[in-house]
């Protein structure tokens, strides 16, 4: 009694989406099949299969020898004619590679498509356009591995080309960085992006004091890190790269008399252990990071500088013991270091 | 003579040339300006629904979809019932029924109108009163059904990102984002991390009893304050800006699910939690599910009042007249009620106050860029230490289509108990008008001089306080104020109790005269910013007549435009649902 | 070459008339180029589009609503009418009661819509007259031709004349001047409308993630963000 309408219409949908669909499958086969007899067959570049495979790319962008074809189209048939009615338009072939992308951000073969068109004409404008695409791209999806990828790859084309604003594409793809991390601190590839950028930056500036003043802007950078989110392991993986890299290393050793590196582990120290201190008093467990860290702290206090054992206390065992416990995965390497 | 059926023929149709005659037909120039011949009311449905208020409308729409025919009829001429969206001219009709006592469980009713501008400077129709007031989380149920039936198409939405508390006698913007606190330099490094401690805790809230249950009888402000050393006012900005609590006894995980709901929100559409519909919102959304409803087979007829129920015949009367038979039920709005003094309406024991006031004035220095609303609280204490409960006000700028250029609607909800709620919303007012009018002082050169030797800025303090007594207030156009009762408690979600003790007993007791036995009555809104507990309290209703709500909107509207397919060019996607904007139908047209 | 890189234009386009007067048929004839013996009323389609493109290359996407019964009782909610900038009027033209009512509608679009909505009236139908040159002589007019016109084709034109309408007469069966009603409505949208919209999505210059927000401020509720995937290589 209750919805025999509903269900029979819903019955009627159902049979005539299968239809629909078996038309399509069908539709698509015979299209396929038209395209790879005009290409491998018939070595039919024209314009007749260009349009043939603007319609199958359409409908499937993966579909890589369809793109194959596509560029042996461009350069048979439209850069080899004089003729001006078949000039190539590059824009709007960035422009169908375009939309394609807004439907399948990341189908690998639309952007190597996009790249090869890019490639071929090598136009600055044309890159920095790239550069705000992936802007947008990285928008929309902060932590797409591929977009930051493709960033340093459009980023490198811009420097190839205009070898005098290296050091300006530094600057602003560092601040980048910045604005990305800000909008959410546990974006792995920011990090990873910033600490590349990062001796370059340093390396631009001239004189002692202003790289320590860039340092120490860091070290505030990263405290404030740590203490808004101790849970994210790229802010801790950040920190353990940049209190152990060489250059940040020297120029920390020459100031305070010798101690500045010494101070600012001490320092990072003392902020860690208030975090793990606090964690403990609110859930009863250690911050395993905080843990990890310190050892590496203290690694470098008792080896490296010798500092004596009776200013400061050495927990590195203790410590251990706890990480081989609550991290079970990793208990061989902690099993080592204890020795 | 012409052949009658059942309506009265035209007048063309009377004349004796009609008859017979097989060329074509004469009409008079005049014909058919008259309104168009009733048509005839189905005489057999399923259910029949009176009201046609936000529930009542999503419960339409759903048995509609399932199956079932509906007979939705409203006495009103206009959709929404107890809530709509109302012009200036509407709601002045609606305050004077309300005080003749033609709508029950509405008291108090008060309506100005300032008369110089309204009528000649801006229209009754540009302005779209809710009687209902609501925010759209972008993480909600509602929002969810809207998608899910195609709804949301019928409607506009924008954002809506700013939030301010009402705190130390000054307006705060919140600033709660995970961003905002990172960034932040003012706040201290172990605040901040007590902050972001409890932002993910709350995320993910109900896997963590070992952390909240303890405090599952005592207050929020405890837990905050004990478990996470959060200072008073974040607390308070957490339980009443961002939960959007009306006071301090508010149940743990109750506060808990409600602070998640706004945080959760966020970046689904953007950087903004809520977001609101143009042209109104309960009345919109209403109109939505009816239409919603309609397509699916629902019949409508408004200006229809129900006159009686009878559940042994399970006949319908109404008020023209026609009646029907129902094979279920019969579900009214207690506004709706043949009857107001019937014992079959369920108490609503809860009073809400509502007050709505269009001003002339734009007040964009409190939207977010681009945008068009927003949120203020006054948590419980603030107006003076008076309140015991929180007022909160949403106001509206002219982008949202609910009021002219140049103007903005503003409302503003009461809870309070006893009789004080009426003032606490004037207060309310007046803080808020006297806030605005402050923020757009203009900073001018009478105000500061540069100072001749040391060019650094003077302040002419005297010609400031002139400046500030001059205050001039923005004009009022319209100021509306009534009392709503309601069977929901602030922040619960209706109970299904209310609608079990309807089931039985009164079927059988025809005698006693009543015209409402055996209905049910569906609730009156709760005081509710957000649309929460509409559709759950739909469900209820829907598993009562239906026998459960399995297939409440199981439908799948996904293929609904089967007739779009044009056999030339078919687009091949992924999902293999086609949308209008990956179809290639095109027309060509050749001249 | 590839007609997606133009832009469209949206036009809501409302649909009025009497039940059985064939206005879901013409629609459908527009639509999918089909027409169905005595559907059954129409269930399941809220609106349907369809696009439209000009002689100049120009695209109009006209979103077409249908009143889906509400009409019936005189029920028809504020936010049909809203934002129309189109209107087509069906009346059967076998049916003097339907043209009546097509007068109606128009005056109620009219007060509801104002005098900047396009509307035609359509006579629906013509497939159902057997169109004769007009009979000259009385002796023509006695035999009877079948013709079961009750509504002359001059009463619509003066209708459509007297309100400023455009008018049409159709078979939704054979097809016949469907496809120009649609054509004349699309070539009279202003010039003005055309490049107010973008097909793309737009960004905001402070890095908000607004795939979903076009540049009026408005929300698609169907462009969620995807949650980003954390990437730990």
């Amino acid at each position: 009694m209750h919805g025999i309408k509903r269900k029979n219409f819903t019955q009627e949908l159902i049979k005539q989406k299968k239809l629909k669909d078996q038309a399509k499958i069908k539709y698509y086969r015979e299209l396929n099949n038209q395209l790879l007899i005009a290409y491998k067959t018939n070595h039919k570049y024209d314009l007749e299969s260009f349009k043939l495979t603007s319609i199958i790319l359409d409908l499937n962008p993966e579909l890589n020898v369809a793109w194959n074809f596509r560029r042996k189209i461009i350069l048979n048939y439209f850069l080899q004619n004089t003729d001006s009615n078949v000039a190539f338009d590059w824009n709007q072939e960035l422009n169908f590679t375009m939309l394609q992308l807004k439907r399948y951000p990341k189908v690998y073969w639309i952007w190597n498509h996009r790249t090869w068109c890019l490639r071929y004409v090598n136009d600055i404008q044309m890159w920095q356009n790239e550069l705000h695409l992936v802007d947008k791209m990285l928008a929309v999806d902060a932590r797409n591995f591929h977009g930051w990828t493709y960033r340093r790859y459009v980023v490198s084309q811009l420097k190839k080309n205009e070898p005098s604003n290296s050091d300006l594409l530094n600057e602003t793809e560092f601040d980048y960085t910045t604005v990305k991390i800000n909008k959410d601190i546990s974006n792995f590839s920011a990090w990873h992006q910033r600490a590349s950028l990062f001796p370059g930056k340093l390396s631009q500036l001239q004189g002692y004091s202003a790289k320590l003043e860039l340092i120490k802007n860091e070290i505030s950078y990263l405290t404030n890190a740590i203490f808004t989110d101790a849970e994210d392991q790229s802010v801790w993986i950040y920190l353990k790269w940049f209190i152990t890299d060489a250059t940040i290393v020297g120029i920390l050793q020459t100031g305070e008399g010798g101690d500045g590196y010494l101070n600012v582990l001490k320092q990072f120290e003392d902020s860690i252990q208030i975090i793990n201190n606090d964690e403990i008093e609110f859930s009863g467990k250690d911050n395993n990071w905080c843990l990890k860290i310190l050892i590496v702290i203290q690694t470098i206090f008792f080896d490296k500088l010798q500092v004596e054992k009776g200013g400061r206390t050495d927990d590195r065992r203790i410590m251990l013991e706890k990480l081989v416990e609550v991290d079970p995965l990793r208990k061989n390497r902690y099993l080592y270091l204890l020795k | 003579m012409a052949v009658v059926k059942e309506r009265r023929a035209s007048m063309a149709e009377r004349k004796p040339s009609f008859i017979g005659k097989e060329s074509p037909m004469i009409i008079p120039h005049l014909a058919g300006m008259e309104d168009p011949l009733p048509e005839k009311t189905p005489e057999e449905v399923d259910v029949v629904i009176v009201g046609t208020g936000l529930i009542q409308s999503i419960l339409a729409a759903a048995l509609s979809w399932q199956g079932s025919h509906v007979l939705h009829i409203d006495k009103n001429e206009y959709y929404g019932d107890t809530t709509p969206t109302l012009t200036i001219e509407q709601l002045t009709q609606w305050v004077r029924n309300v005080n003749k006592g033609l709508i029950p469980f509405y008291t108090n009713a008060q309506i100005y109108v300032s008369s110089d501008k309204i009528g000649k400077n801006y229209a009754s129709r540009d302005f779209g009163i809710d009687l209902v007031p609501k925010v759209l989380f972008a993480q909600s149920d509602m929002l969810t059904l809207l998608v899910k039936s195609r709804v949301y198409q019928y409607m506009e939405f924008m954002p809506l990102s700013n939030f301010h508390t009402f705190e130390n006698d000054s307006f705060e913007k919140l600033t709660n984002t995970k961003q905002e606190i990172f960034t932040d330099q003012t706040i201290p490094l172990m605040t901040k991390r007590n902050l972001m401690r409890f932002l993910k805790f709350v995320l993910n809230w109900e896997n963590y009893p070992e952390i909240w249950e303890g405090y599952s009888n005592k207050s929020m402000a405890e837990f905050l304050s004990e478990k996470f050393k959060l200072n008073q006012t974040q607390s308070s900005e957490l339980i009443f800006s961002i939960g959007l609590c009306y006071n301090n006894d508010v149940a743990t995980p109750q506060c808990l699910q409600r602070i998640r709901r706004y945080l959760a929100s966020f970046d689904i559409y953007g950087a903004f939690p809520v977001l609101f519909s143009k042209y109104g919102s309960a009345g919109e959304i209403s109109q939505g599910f009816c239409r919603s409803a309609a397509v699916g087979g629902a019949t409508y007829k408004l200006n229809t009042a129900l006159e009686s129920y009878d559940p042994t015949t399970k006949i319908v009367k109404f008020s023209d007249g026609s009646k029907v038979h129902v094979s279920e039920r019969v579900v009214v709005s207690p506004t709706q009620t043949p009857d107001p003094k019937s014992k079959n309406i369920p108490k609503q024991n809860y009073k809400i106050h509502r007050l709505v006031v269009a001003i002339e004035k734009d007040c964009k220095q409190w939207f977010g860029e681009q945008e068009s609303a927003t949120v203020v609280v006054f948590p419980p204490g603030s107006l003076n230490g008076e309140n015991f409960e929180a007022v909160q006000a949403i106001i509206f700028g002219s982008n949202s289509e609910i009021c002219p250029q140049g103007t903005n609607l503003w409302y503003l909800t009461s809870v309070e108990k006893g009789e004080n709620g009426k003032r606490l919303l004037d207060l309310a007012l007046k803080t808020m008008l006297k806030s605005i009018s402050r923020e757009s002082i203009e900073v001018d050169d009478n105000v500061v001089k540069f100072d001749n030797k040391t060019g650094s800025p003077v302040i002419n303090e005297k010609y400031l306080k002139e400046e500030l007594n001059e205050l001039v207030e923005p004009k009022i156009l319209m100021k509306c104020y009534f009392e709503q009762y309601t069977s929901t408690c602030p922040f619960s979600i209706a109970q299904p109790e209310i609608f079990k003790t309807q089931k039985k007993d009164t079927t059988d007791d025809t005698t006693n005269g009543n015209k409402d036995n055996g209905v049910i009555y569906s609730p009156m809104p709760s005081s509710e910013i957000s649309y929460d507990g509409a559709i759950t309290a739909a469900k209820v209703l829907y598993e009562t007549i239906v026998g459960s709500d399995d297939d409440f909107f199981d439908v799948d509207f996904e293929d609904e435009d089967i007739t779009t397919t044009n056999n030339n060019r078919m687009s091949y996607s992924e999902s293999a649902i086609t949308d209008d904007e990956g179809e290639e139908d095109d027309i060509i047209m050749k001249n | 070459m590839n007609a997606t890189t133009n832009q469209a234009t949206s036009i809501k386009l409302v649909l009025l008339g009497e039940s059985a007067v064939g206005k879901s048929s013409i629609v459908l004839r527009f639509v999918s180029n089909d027409f169905a013996e005595n559907k059954e009323p129409t269930i399941g389609a809220a609106f349907l589009t369809q696009r439209v493109t000009l002689p100049d290359d120009t695209i109009i996407k006209f979103e077409i609503w249908d009143t889906a019964g509400q009409e019936r009782f005189a029920s028809l909610a504020p936010m049909y009418y809203r934002n129309a900038q189109a209107a087509v009027v069906v009346y059967d033209l076998t049916s003097p009661q339907s043209f009546l009512k097509a007068r109606h509608w128009v005056k109620l679009l009219r007060e509801q819509s104002g005098n900047n909505i396009i509307i035609a009236l359509v006579a629906n139908k013509l497939d159902l007259c057997e169109e004769q040159a007009q009979p000259e002589t009385e002796q023509e007019e006695t035999e009877p031709r079948g013709n079961v016109r009750k509504v002359a084709k001059e009463e619509g034109q003066k209708l459509a004349d007297d309100e400023g309408l455009m008018f049409f007469e159709t078979s939704a069966k054979t097809g016949e001047g469907i496809n120009n009603v649609f054509l004349s409505i699309a070539e009279k949208i202003p010039l003005k409308k055309k490049g107010n919209e973008q097909e793309s999505a737009t960004f905001n210059g402070n890095g908000q993630s607004e795939n979903s927000t076009s540049s009026n401020g408005r929300i698609d509720l169907n462009a969620r963000n995807g949650s980003s995937e954390a990437c730990g290589c």
